[in-house]
């Protein structure tokens, strides 16, 4: 299943999933950054987790669920997401874009039923695997922690300070 | 791609006997898929078949006995970061685990890829390793249990035959009032081969060192007891002579190369430096 709809294709055994998903499946929000795990560029969610999507070979396919950043652009669960990256200023090229929002919506969600929001070096270990030559990542992370406030309604802490 | 076929089994004997058949073929086992892929497609390895084993039932569990964790091959990094039993008996395979990679890959690579790909930068080899970890190695008509310190053979070198499959890793428990210390280099906090690190486990009696573990990885052609250094040591009370010597026997112990991410120099360096990390803690 990908973004909620039922998908059959015949591809050869070790296809990969970013590509079955660019090429395949026409959806080419997912980026193709290194090709061996190591930038995140390709992030999916797969059953309720991130991963790398061009580590997963079609045989491992079969009853998976996945999302990628047009399923979660259309159901609008990255709205607030969406808003505060663009408020925040946190795309330069936009290339890592894609799956840094996956991972950036997986740990909100991840962390949806604790009490306390997540702190910067929560928001960095989460994004750790995910790779921005352009920003520094400091307003990525400004843009995560307005996000989740806006998500929970609650007035971001330090709104005023100048460092995050 | 040259792949003939992949193989999904749903249980042990169906992949045993898939190994079995296929044995003189060039068969890759892959599970997680974080090496593998990459061997696939980076390496250009040559491979006829894979045989996907992610989805047999009951090989990420973790058991235990009165004195052993035994732990199943297909536990993801992040199964082993949430398991409680883990937590308790091994801490220190959690900060091995909590090193791999990145979240994504986390989600997917599990421990036994990690043995199995057998690289002496393997970060939870270090951790199990001073755990005295064994593997079981089972085949359609045998099961063996290897020690660590014969498993591997050199650099992404095992000693499994093409027709087993790994199915258990049983290490020690930890020790009562243990201190253990793992440390890593590496180029970032995170998507970082190791560049050297040290995994370090001990009991004190009566002050002085009365049990002691210490592996050391991405310091050899396979990740090391550094068994002289622990005979040395045991018996003796931590102090700073005691730390001199332990400092320079571990240093002597080791044989790390010139590599893209470090010289061999450098590495035999900073082994002592966490050596003595190590027995300050374990001082105070």
């Amino acid at each position: 299943m990908v973004n909620g709809k039922h998908v059959a294709l015949k591809v050869p055994p070790d296809r990969r999933l970013v590509d079955i998903i660019r090429e395949d499946l026409r959806l080419t929000g997912t980026k193709v950054g290194c090709g061996e795990g190591e930038c995140g560029a390709c992030t999916v969610i797969m059953d309720g987790l991130t991963i790398n999507s061009c580590l997963v070979p079609a045989c491992q396919l079969d009853g998976k669920s996945i999302i990628t950043i047009e399923g979660l652009s259309g159901s609008g669960k990255m709205d607030f997401i969406k808003e505060a990256f663009i408020q925040e200023g946190a795309v330069q090229c936009g290339y890592c874009i894609p799956g840094m929002v996956i991972s950036s919506y997986q740990i909100i969600e991840d962390n949806r039923n604790k009490s306390s929001v997540l702190t910067e070096e929560e928001i960095r270990q989460g994004l750790s695997g995910n790779l921005c030559r352009c920003t520094g990542y400091v307003k990525i992370i400004k843009a995560v922690k307005k996000a989740e406030a806006k998500m929970r309604g609650v007035a971001l802490p330090d709104e005023n300070k100048k460092s995050i | 791609m040259k792949i003939k076929k992949a193989f999904n089994p749903h249980t042990i004997r169906e992949a045993l006997e898939i190994l079995e058949e296929h044995m003189k073929q060039k068969v890759k086992i892959i599970a997680g898929g974080t090496d593998v892929m990459v061997f696939l497609h980076e390496k250009k390895l040559d491979v006829d078949y894979l045989l996907d084993i992610s989805e047999i039932k009951d090989l990420d569990h973790v058991r235990e006995d009165e004195n052993h964790l035994i732990i199943g091959p297909l536990l993801t990094h992040k199964g082993i970061m949430e398991n409680q039993l883990i937590k308790k008996y091994a801490p220190i395979l959690i900060e091995g685990s909590a090193k791999v990679g990145s979240p994504q890959i986390r989600n997917r690579a599990t421990i036994g890829g990690n043995v199995c790909t057998g690289s002496p930068a393997g970060d939870t080899l270090p951790p199990i390793a001073v755990h005295n970890a064994r593997f079981t190695l089972t085949s359609k008509t045998e099961e063996r249990s290897v020690e660590f310190k014969d498993f591997f053979t050199g650099p992404q070198k095992t000693i499994i035959k093409p027709n087993e499959l790994l199915t258990k890793i049983t290490i020690d428990k930890c020790f009562s009032d243990e201190k253990f210390f793992f440390h890593f280099l590496g180029m970032r906090k995170a998507l970082s081969v190791t560049k050297v690190s040290m995994a370090a486990r001990c009991k004190i009696l009566d002050g002085a060192v009365e049990k002691l573990c210490i592996a050391l990885g991405s310091v050899a052609p396979v990740v090391l007891r550094a068994k002289e250094t622990e005979n040395e040591l045991i018996g003796r009370k931590i102090e700073t002579e005691t730390i001199e010597q332990a400092v320079k026997r571990i240093r002597n112990e080791v044989s790390p190369i010139d590599d893209i991410r470090s010289t061999g120099s450098y590495r035999k360096y900073i082994v002592g430096v966490l050596m003595k990390r190590f027995l300050d803690r374990v001082k105070k």
